[in-house]
């Protein structure tokens, strides 16, 4: 059903403003209508920097946390303690950010004295002062690298020329060197340097490289104890992560808040939204707590304006509104399809499943998702669903006879995989039915718009042709006293369709041939019936991934590891086909709603009612204090 | 009993190279998406997932010509070389169909995956129209069966 809605003015001291949208926001009631006028740009970035700066934070965090939290951990704050806007939160968000770009930065620091002494260690024996390796009057003095496979040569050459050298170690694949040279052989060492390229060297610090290494070594212990020292404190923190959730929570509210579309003038506030025809004096109640003074003018949607669409279905049809929203949101003013949608979607559903063992794994993993993984929004309707259809998919797996894969006992109808072409008959009379129950709902459309001549002339003999037209088949197929019957009801049909198919149209020419071009529509009836083959052919394709499982199981038995090995072989693979099964049954089921059954009456183009709220995204829950309203 | 092979062969081979080369078509659109909006990925992997039914078609198929050939379990059938054509005759719809509408059906997730990443809420409406392609690969899938299945041994 769709709830009725009224436009609410509400006009309130200009003082009182924050107060008033504040606990109108607390108690979800209304949607406000932004205003016409040309809105000044609300600066909301302080609360975007608040969300954005805890996402980082906590996703930080979480390295730190010493055991996962249990999926079944909620996190249900104090009422006052959401809407009190405290310091202290933000003082902790800050000093997470601190401890994490010190952490950051111990760490960058840490790896440039690893590089340093990566580039002391050859030079470890070196025994001389680093400032002292200085060339003296008559010798010029060499350090740096050659490279190891060109070491022998560049000996031999030194050799050859008087010097004296040193060997160091070696870093990588170059060999530390020292050596000295007498100074008129200046031109002849560069020339040799570059022909082996050496690789000259200065060092910048002082000291003993024995010390320096040492001092460096300290360095990066130290790092690593304050490193060691802000993850424990980190740790600690982690207990106050749901103040972040908060902050973040409040951050959102506080930003829904100041983007609500409210008209200022010099003393009063004006804000104009649409609320619930049930829930007016909710409101007023909750008017009369939060301001003075204010006024409250409740109107019916007038010709032309454009209500949300806030459905209120029992607890079976609820989930399946969120197939139709998926398409599209029904407008206002139409019937709601969700009733007579739901009861197919979960009959086809079954149908394209169609096994006992699958419902049940279906019903237990529905349950099981719902309640310890807690979905919120769409899932929690998907898990539902699933959890709703598995009845029908026990219904079906009775009816085909099938318990995961197996025949256990006699199908009480019949073994599509045995005898598909009764299964694809019985889907072509689903569709049949389908088709007609949403030509069903367009008569009603029709009558509530008080088109009589619509509902009767129109919608009503395409039902009875269409019956007419199942009838018929089945006459001709199983019983064949029903032939005539059909034959009957479609003969009346086609009649008066033809009669009055063109009635609307302007000219005795173009009525008569209305007539029969709306015939026409027939073909495009009949081309919707036979969509439905795909309830056999996913009901098939279901059975035989099952039977081939159960084949594959069977093939590798015999010995103990063979029984080990199909056990895995039987839940590996019935639980692939059961996700299979699934994704294509929840896909092609949504299908044929749209298509096939919504193409029948369905306009939609509405939009869904999302009144201001306050924004949980991180808490689940706020304990109120006083009862909910 | 050769040909019929090939034919269960081709239905595994080729419908299954489609959905493998759509499921790429599309994972690769998919993960572009999702490196900028991790959230969508639970809409993008059933978009993804899409092309990939055909290799199942195909691969039902296939069984159901082994079934029927008696090869997995019990006592291989005897066929004659017409009903050996025949059985090859009754897999192409599948072949042909499944391998060519996974591939197109891709492109059309690929359209999908586009649409979801800029409007996360019309996901089901690229769902609708990417499944669109896929109803002729299941008459293709059912018309097989059935010959499969009608084929007198």
């Amino acid at each position: 059903m769709i709830v009725s809605m009224k436009k609410a003015k509400i006009v309130a001291l200009k003082e009182e403003k924050e107060k008033l949208l504040s606990e109108l926001q607390k108690s979800g009631l209304v949607m406000l209508i932004p205003t016409e006028t040309e809105t000044v740009l609300i600066d909301v970035s302080k609360n975007d920097d608040v969300i954005e700066r805890t996402k980082k934070s906590l996703s930080f965090l979480e390295k730190y946390q010493e055991k996962k939290d249990s999926i079944l951990a909620k996190t249900e704050v104090e009422y006052d303690d959401f809407f009190t806007y405290d310091q202290e939160k933000m003082d902790l968000l800050i000093k997470l950010e601190e401890l994490e770009e010190k952490i950051a930065l111990t760490h960058e620091e840490n790896s440039a004295l690893l590089e340093e002494l990566d580039f002391y260690r050859p030079w470890l024996k070196l025994d001389v002062k680093l400032k002292d390796l200085t060339s003296s009057k008559y010798t010029d003095l060499f350090v740096g690298y050659v490279n190891s496979k060109d070491e022998e040569q560049f000996l031999e050459s030194l050799d050859a020329l008087g010097c004296d050298y040193k060997l160091y170690g070696l870093d990588k694949d170059k060999r530390a060197i020292i050596f000295a040279s007498y100074y008129q052989d200046k031109e002849k060492i560069d020339l040799l340097n570059k022909e082996y390229q050496f690789n000259e060297l200065k060092f910048e610090d002082d000291g003993l490289v024995k010390d320096i290494v040492k001092r460096l070594e300290k360095q990066i212990v130290t790092n690593n104890l304050y490193i060691d020292e802000a993850s424990k404190k980190l740790t600690k923190l982690t207990k106050d992560k749901e103040k972040l959730y908060i902050l973040s929570d409040q951050a959102a509210t506080d930003k829904e808040l100041k983007l609500a579309p409210a008209l200022d003038t010099l003393e009063a506030v004006y804000l104009e939204g649409w609320i619930r025809s049930d829930k007016e004096d909710v409101l007023k109640e909750v008017l009369e707590k939060a301001v003075s003074c204010y006024d409250l003018v409740l109107l019916d949607p007038e010709e032309g304006e454009d209500p949300p669409t806030c459905n209120k279905n029992n607890k079976f049809v609820t989930p399946f509104e969120s197939v139709t929203n998926m398409f599209e949101v029904p407008n206002y003013r139409e019937v709601d399809p969700n009733p007579m949608m739901s009861i197919w979607f979960w009959f086809i559903f079954g149908m394209m499943m169609g096994d006992v063992g699958y419902g049940v794994v279906m019903l237990i993993g529905g349950i099981l998702f719902l309640k310890i993984y807690k979905p919120k929004g769409m899932l929690k309707q998907i898990g539902k669903i699933i959890a709703y259809s598995s009845i029908t998919t026990v219904l079906f797996g009775v009816l085909y006879g099938s318990y995961f894969g197996f025949e256990l006992f006699k199908p009480l109808f019949v073994n599509p995989v045995e005898d598909p072409l009764t299964v694809l008959i019985f889907s072509f009379g689903v569709g049949l039915l389908h088709i007609v129950s949403g030509l069903v709902v367009k008569m009603y459309a029709s009558f509530k718009a008080k088109d009589y001549s619509g509902a009767i002339l129109d919608d009503f003999s395409w039902i009875v042709l269409l019956l007419g037209l199942g009838v018929l088949l089945a006459g001709i197929l199983y019983v064949p006293s029903l032939v005539k019957i059909g034959g009957i009801m479609m003969a009346v049909a086609v009649g008066v369709i033809i009669l009055f198919g063109g009635r609307r149209k302007k000219g005795f020419i173009r009525k008569l041939t209305g007539g029969f071009t709306s015939l026409y529509g027939l073909v495009n009836h009949m081309s919707d019936v036979l969509s439905y083959s795909r309830l056999l052919a996913l009901g098939l394709s279901t059975a035989i991934i099952g039977l081939v499982m159960n084949m594959l199981a069977g093939m590798v038995q015999g010995s103990v590891i063979g029984i080990i090995i199909s056990v895995i072989i039987y839940i590996v693979g019935h639980l692939f086909n059961i996700a299979m099964g699934l994704l294509s049954a929840y896909v092609h089921d949504s299908r044929l709603q749209y298509i096939e059954f919504f193409g029948k009456f369905y306009e939609g183009g509405g939009y869904e009612f999302k009144p201001l709220s306050v924004k949980l995204k991180h808490v689940d829950a706020i304990k109120y204090k006083e009862e909910k309203i | 009993m050769t040909l019929a092979i090939i034919g269960a062969a081709a239905a595994a081979v080729l419908s299954g190279l489609g959905s493998a080369y759509g499921v790429l078509l599309a994972g690769r659109a998919a993960a572009g998406v999702v490196s900028e909006k991790p959230d969508l990925f639970g809409r993008l992997l059933v978009l993804q997932a899409l092309p990939g039914t055909q290799g199942i078609y195909g691969f039902i198929v296939a069984i159901m010509v082994l079934v029927r050939l008696g090869l997995l379990g019990g006592e291989a059938v005897a066929i004659t070389e017409a009903q050996g054509w025949q059985f090859f005759v009754a897999c192409l719809p599948i072949v042909i169909v499944g391998l060519l509408s996974a591939i197109f059906q891709s492109k059309m997730s690929v359209a999908a995956i586009h649409m979801t990443a800029k409007q996360p809420e019309a996901s089901g409406k690229g769902m609708t129209m990417t499944v669109l392609v896929e109803t002729y690969a299941i008459l293709a899938l059912l018309v097989s069966i059935l010959m499969v299945l009608g084929i007198p041994l």
